[in-house]
């Protein structure tokens, strides 16, 4: 790292890392003040050398000297003004690569604590792909904007419609939803390349990825690993509706 | 077991591979797999395996490893491939042979230095592979004699020596680093009063946190959102007809092929460190020893052999700690140990007791993985090549949807998917911040080893802390750790470059500049 900017920037972020960590590390002091020391656990009386608080509080203790440590140096490298600076609220931009980000952590978030959970893996696994491929690879710039919006729409529908039906109708709908989710997906970014007169050779390998990958992935763990999908509903059923008919 | 009996399981183990159609199968599969893996800018050799380990833990223990090791010495060999053809190392263990590769394929001997990167690469691993089996009987020999109080520090040393190595701005980070993972070794219930640590009430994590998600997510997550944040784009690769070994400046090279082999072993087997810092000092080393250092940097042969020698030198090398320590040597060697414990083995000292013979089974798999990928790297090369057309936005969401059914296919819990990504995304941002992550994920491994044998140590002297000071391996690891820390104080580290400066000779070899990625 020999630019002095970015010197600058990672010492700015160190002086808020440092300090997280010595909030980390005060909260992992108290929680282990919590553990039995020198009294009795299950019937057996400790010693502080036995204790199950012995390696926590090392751990903490040093990470409260070395944070201690990195704030130190980041605020002798920033100097007095530098640390004002830095200490400042900083203004969140919203600039495309924060868009970029936003989408990736999105819709990682969105699959793995929304639709996974309540919505058959192989559609939801297809709505993730598509909405993170169509967001990188189509016209860049715009795809990842729409896109988001296409995920944050998708994923409160959904996480709604989970929420609020019934037990015996929740699978179809939140199934059907993911599944219209997944061809709006499609349509609303084929309409977006049209209108900008851009080719459909991205879109039409996008769709096909996102569309295979889950019917070539849910078969070889399903059947192949003998692994239990996370959520089976409607695509998966028809799987195992096909492979009885076929293997019985 | 003798020398004897060791040379005849050898033979018997790789007998008994290569007349196993299924097991011929999955070897040249991994080994194309791993080329692919490492070819693809942003798939690394530790993804890879991590990836794998999902898929193998069905199989028969002998033919996950052969899947393993096969693809974790071909993808280290693949990322050759961008790094020659169009300047993008496809592993950060390439970037030292992009240096030379490059300008090679730009004069129109692409084919040529794909053809001694891969009997480089060949050769590296045999003599990694030579190393390992003759090293790592030796130390697990030693290591039976070590009690609680020198696995304890031994634990600390690993994870401070790896903090001290892979951090590329403060070495405190690399320390921190390796704290914050030792932290979340703690969660769970402790093993010897099975007290709830860290569980705040939640009985998904009263057995701790599960160490293959916590790798997934540490090195896939990370590497997903780089490489589409940073929207990577690769040139369009120049295809060639075929490549030969290049026997003849092999043999011009051998000096170099010997020295970075060593250098390979040497940094393999430090905890953590990896292929990327192996193929940059031996490029570095090759260049400082070479008669004529203007040539390197326009096509130098001997520069993208010594690195690509270095760096799969460095699989055995990895391997030695990690088969007689338990302690992994590179990030894919600990992504290996993960798969390891899957399959039921528990690496260390006691591996030879366990199961007798397996250093030497790893070792002829480690033969036969590096067979297949030059084999592979011979016929299959221009084939391979054709991948580097993919679009990074098209296989980085399908690496993040393997990554999420990886992690919950070992466990069949969704709690390790809850878990995989806030681990995922903190070590992305660490990695921004210049935190290493193998020390993190060291620290989530050798935790519980160190927890338990410094409590029962503690336990056998009755709260006696000399034992640690009068037992001769104690005393060195302990007066290295002293050294490891005091060495990174200013005072220490003004009379070290004092006495750097006396004992460096006026010219001194140029450091080449590092534009390799961050894990290998």
């Amino acid at each position: 790292m020999s630019d002095p900017s970015d010197t600058r920037k990672l010492r700015q972020a160190d002086l808020w890392t440092g300090l997280g960590l010595v909030v980390f590390a005060l909260g992992m002091l108290g929680v282990t003040a919590t553990f039995p020391i020198t009294d009795s656990y299950g019937g057996v009386r400790n010693v502080w050398y036995v204790s199950p608080a012995l390696l926590p509080l090392l751990i903490g203790v040093s990470i409260l000297l070395m944070a201690g440590m990195l704030v130190r140096k980041a605020m002798r490298d920033l100097g007095p003004e530098g640390v004002r600076q830095t200490l400042r609220l900083p203004q969140a931009g919203f600039g495309s690569r924060t868009q970029r980000l936003l989408l990736i952590l999105g819709s990682v978030c969105a699959y793995v604590y929304v639709f996974i959970p309540v919505v058959d893996f192989a559609l939801a696994t297809a709505l993730f792909l598509a909405v993170f491929i169509f967001g990188f690879h189509l016209d860049r710039e715009a795809s990842v904007a729409r896109n988001l919006l296409i995920l944050i729409a998708s994923t409160v529908t959904v996480g709604v419609a989970a929420s609020v039906v019934g037990q015996e109708a929740r699978d179809a709908v939140v199934d059907a939803l993911t599944g219209s989710a997944v061809i709006a997906a499609a349509a609303i970014n084929a309409r977006a390349l049209a209108r900008q007169q851009l080719p459909l050779v991205a879109w039409r390998k996008g769709l096909i990825v996102a569309v295979l990958t889950p019917l070539l992935l849910c078969p070889l763990f399903k059947y192949g690993l003998l692994v239990p999908l996370p959520y089976e509903g409607t695509v998966i059923g028809a799987m195992d509706a096909l492979r009885y008919a076929v293997f019985r | 077991m003798d020398v004897i009996d060791q040379i005849g399981l050898f033979f018997a183990t790789i007998g008994s591979l290569v007349t196993s159609p299924t097991v011929l199968v999955i070897l040249f599969l991994s080994s194309l797999l791993g080329i692919v893996f490492g070819a693809l800018p942003g798939l690394t050799a530790t993804l890879g395996v991590a990836l794998l380990t999902t898929l193998t833990y069905g199989l028969p223990l002998e033919q996950a490893l052969v899947a393993l090791l096969a693809l974790y010495v071909g993808a280290v060999y693949g990322g050759s491939y961008p790094a020659i053809l169009v300047n993008i190392p496809g592993t950060a263990a390439s970037a030292a042979s992009a240096m030379e590769g490059y300008p090679l394929a730009q004069r129109g001997e692409g084919a040529r230095a794909l053809g001694l990167t891969t009997t480089a690469s060949f050769v590296g691993t045999i003599i990694g592979m030579v190393f390992l089996v003759t090293l790592a009987p030796q130390i697990v020999s030693l290591a039976l004699q070590f009690t609680s109080y020198e696995f304890f520090l031994l634990a600390v040393f690993g994870i401070l020596i790896s903090g001290t190595l892979t951090s590329s701005d403060l070495v405190i980070k690399g320390w921190i680093a390796g704290l914050l993972g030792l932290a979340l070794s703690t969660v769970g219930r402790d093993h010897l009063q099975f007290y709830p640590r860290f569980t705040f009430g939640m009985p998904e994590l009263d057995t701790g946190l599960e160490v293959v998600p916590v790798l997934i997510g540490a090195f896939a997550i990370p590497q997903i959102i780089r490489v589409l944040r940073d929207d990577l784009a690769l040139g369009e690769p120049k295809l060639f007809t075929r490549i030969l070994p290049e026997l003849g400046t092999m043999l011009r090279n051998a000096k170099h092929i010997v020295r970075s082999a060593l250098i390979g072993v040497g940094i393999g087997s430090v905890p953590g460190i990896g292929e990327d810092i192996a193929g940059w000092v031996s490029y570095g080393a090759a260049k400082s020893t070479s008669r004529h250092p203007e040539t390197f940097g326009k096509g130098e042969p001997a520069g993208l052999v010594s690195s690509e020698t270095a760096n799969n030198a460095c699989i055995g090398g990895a391997l030695i700690p990690l088969l007689s320590l338990g302690i992994p040597g590179s990030p894919p060697a600990v992504m290996l140990l993960g798969a390891l414990m899957i399959h039921g083995v528990t690496v260390g000292p006691m591996i030879e007791f366990d199961r007798p013979g397996f250093i030497t089974q790893v070792t002829a798999v480690l033969l036969l993985a590096s067979a297949a990928m030059w084999v592979n790297g011979m016929l299959l090369a221009r084939h391979v090549v054709r991948v580097l057309k993919v679009p990074t936005a098209i296989f980085m969401p399908v690496v993040a949807v393997m990554s999420v059914i990886g992690s919950y296919a070992l466990g069949l819990n969704l709690f390790n998917l809850y878990l995989m990504v806030p681990i995922g995304i903190a070590a992305y941002f660490l990695t921004e911040w210049k935190y290493p992550i193998s020390p993190l994920v060291i620290g989530v491994i050798l935790g519980p080893m160190a927890d338990t044998n410094l409590r029962r140590a503690l336990m056998v002297s009755e709260g006696d802390m000399t034992p640690f000071v009068t037992r001769p391996v104690s005393l060195i690891l302990l007066v290295l750790i002293i050294l490891i820390i005091v060495s990174q104080f200013p005072p220490a580290r003004r009379a070290r470059r004092r006495l750097m400066a006396r004992l460096t000779p006026a010219r001194s070899p140029s450091k080449p500049t590092n534009p390799a990625l961050d894990e290998s």
